[in-house]
């Protein structure tokens, strides 16, 4: 079958001589300069595109598809929500993936791909070709999972879980929210892209409120009956937000039955809460893009853990939110480790340079109050079928406040340093 | 579905053999962990570039014991082999340090 035959070529490294038969020669091999086209351009697409054209030196020819020329990132949107970082010091640039890395970065969307063709169309019509192609479109949502929400609604209610325009919305809406009101928060049902995302805007919000607001309540609607740093951020909110916060759990509330945008009511079984402010995330699946290229199986993408290639088209490889990562989370710092052991494969499979044996990680940073940082952690292993935990760990409560503030100041550290590492 | 992909099948070069004093696997092990240090120093978290190698080695097997705290940084010195400290050892230091 012609897909095992070029794997093989392509990990062979075998002389010229002995595959001088094939019509699945790889690029390389018959001497034309390999083309990667990578479709989105956040934590793993800029990523990805960055190390493919930085480590090959030129070899491989890099085009980038991303419609929006600045990414607002989502890591550090609640800090932003929260009045401790501004706008624009979340916003980034393609500029020096195309001057200093020679990437050549198309703003426009990807609207199909041909699997067969190996060829990605743009929205302009124009075509692209590639040998290999990286899909890292990020997440679309699911509108209807919320009965009563909509595309129209995200105005009115924001989701703000792609970052942007919405976030400065839902900023201004919290600042004005009425003395004494009621904000409403409904996080979205897993998977989701950042498991602690909800929570740590539940305590931006909270900081905000406590100085501005201070007799504002928030009520949380949670369509699950656990979420991640729950100790961690139930401790923190006790201790900063006291009576503030009331949690609410699917088991008790039996779940949002009904949102009306124009009474801001939201309707649950044991009461209909009317929001002064809300923001309302519905549930996720893979961005529209991967149900185009046929890589889907339900709501997201498949994968072959050592590489990233779908499973269902070896010449793709998705990474980030979109993929199914198992015991990975849906996190920038995932999306960003993903890429690189992508970019490995892609750039052995292409130009033959050497394939080491991947390795993943991910470390997620939250804030609960200015200098009250927690955090959670781990190191993965390619297993055959899943990406699997090798270690783990995660913050403690009731550690002390030079502890948690130096976790803040790492988190900032970090934000700088994933921004250069997918954008300088 | 056009058809699975049969699992992994690109040769991982891996080991001591390979592993010590091979630039392409420090840097590939470096990728890790540039994530967080870059070369120019962001905050609190140290630039490594440029750093001493026997320093750095020395460090990382206190991180991997955990005599040095940082949960983060013991978690990453965990799956390192004393040939992988020394890969990125070697790499790191022959970098530019910062201004
Ligand atoms: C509130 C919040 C807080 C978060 N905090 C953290 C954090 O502290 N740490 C962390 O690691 N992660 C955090 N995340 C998660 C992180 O933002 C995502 O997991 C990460 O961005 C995923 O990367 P990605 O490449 O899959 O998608 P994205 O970064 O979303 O990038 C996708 C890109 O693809 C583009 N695109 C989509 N469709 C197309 C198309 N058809 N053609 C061309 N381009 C297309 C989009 O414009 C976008 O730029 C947070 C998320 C949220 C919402």
């Amino acid at each position: 079958m012609a897909i095992v035959d070029r794997r093989k070529f392509t990990t062979g490294l075998l002389g010229l001589g002995a595959v001088s038969a094939g019509l699945n020669l790889p690029a390389y091999a018959q001497g034309k300069k390999p083309k990667v086209v990578v479709i989105g351009g956040g934590a793993g697409g800029a990523t990805a595109a960055r190390y493919i054209a930085k480590d090959s030196k030129g070899a491989i020819d890099v085009t980038l598809i991303e419609p929006t020329r600045k990414y607002y990132t989502c890591f550090f949107s609640n800090l932003y929500l929260g009045g401790l970082r501004d706008y624009e010091s979340i916003g980034h640039t393609y500029d020096t993936l195309a001057s200093g890395h020679g990437v050549n970065v198309i703003h426009d969307w990807a609207v199909s791909v041909d699997g067969a063709a190996k060829t990605v169309e743009l929205g302009s019509g124009a075509k692209v070709a590639y040998d290999r192609l990286v899909i890292s479109p990020g997440i679309d949502m699911k509108y209807d999972s919320v009965p009563g929400y909509s595309v129209e609604g995200q105005d009115t209610m924001p989701h703000a879980w792609k970052s942007g325009t919405q976030v400065a919305l839902l900023k201004s809406q919290v600042e004005n929210m009425r003395e004494g009101g009621t904000f409403v928060m409904v996080p979205p049902p897993n998977p989701f892209r950042c498991p602690p995302g909800p929570y740590e805007r539940i305590s931006m919000i909270a900081h905000v409120l406590s100085k501005k607001n201070p007799t504002a309540k928030i009520v949380v609607l949670d369509p699950k009956e656990k979420f991640s740093k729950q100790g961690l951020f139930e401790e923190g909110w006790q201790k900063h937000y006291p009576d503030m916060i009331e949690w609410i759990p699917a088991s008790v509330s039996g779940g949002v039955k009904n949102i009306n945008m124009d009474t801001m009511e939201i309707e649950t079984d044991i009461d209909t809460f009317k929001a002064d402010a809300a923001s309302v995330v519905p549930a996720q699946k893979a961005g529209a893009i991967c149900d185009r290229a046929g890589i889907t199986d339900g709501d997201w993408c498949p994968i072959v853990p050592a590489t990233m290639q779908s499973r269902a088209d070896e010449n793709i490889h998705v990474l980030g939110d979109a993929s199914v990562a198992s015991a990975m989370p849906k996190s920038g710092f995932s999306a960003n480790s993903q890429a690189k052991v992508a970019a490995m494969a892609i750039r052995g499979a292409l130009t033959g340079s050497k394939v080491f044996d991947p390795r993943f990680a991910n470390t997620c940073w939250s804030l609960i109050d200015a200098n009250d940082g927690v955090k959670v952690g781990a190191n993965y292993k390619a297993g055959t079928d899943k990406i699997e935990v090798a270690d783990k760990f995660i913050s403690k409560t009731g550690e002390d406040e030079a502890l948690r503030k130096e976790t803040y100041e790492e988190s900032e550290s970090w934000y700088t340093a994933i921004s250069a590492d997918m954008f300088s | 579905m056009r058809g699975a992909v049969a699992a992994l099948s690109y040769i991982c070069v891996m080991g001591s053999a390979f592993a010590e004093g091979d630039p392409e696997y420090g840097q590939y092990l470096s990728s890790e962990c540039v994530t967080c240090h870059q070369s120019a120093v962001t905050g609190t978290i140290p630039a490594i570039a440029g750093m001493n190698e026997e320093g750095f080695i020395a460090l990382m097997k206190l991180y991997r014991s955990k005599q040095l705290e940082n949960k983060t940084m013991q978690t990453v010195a965990m799956r390192l082999s004393d040939e992988d400290i020394a890969a990125l050892a070697a790499y790191f230091s022959a970098l530019k340090p910062p201004d």
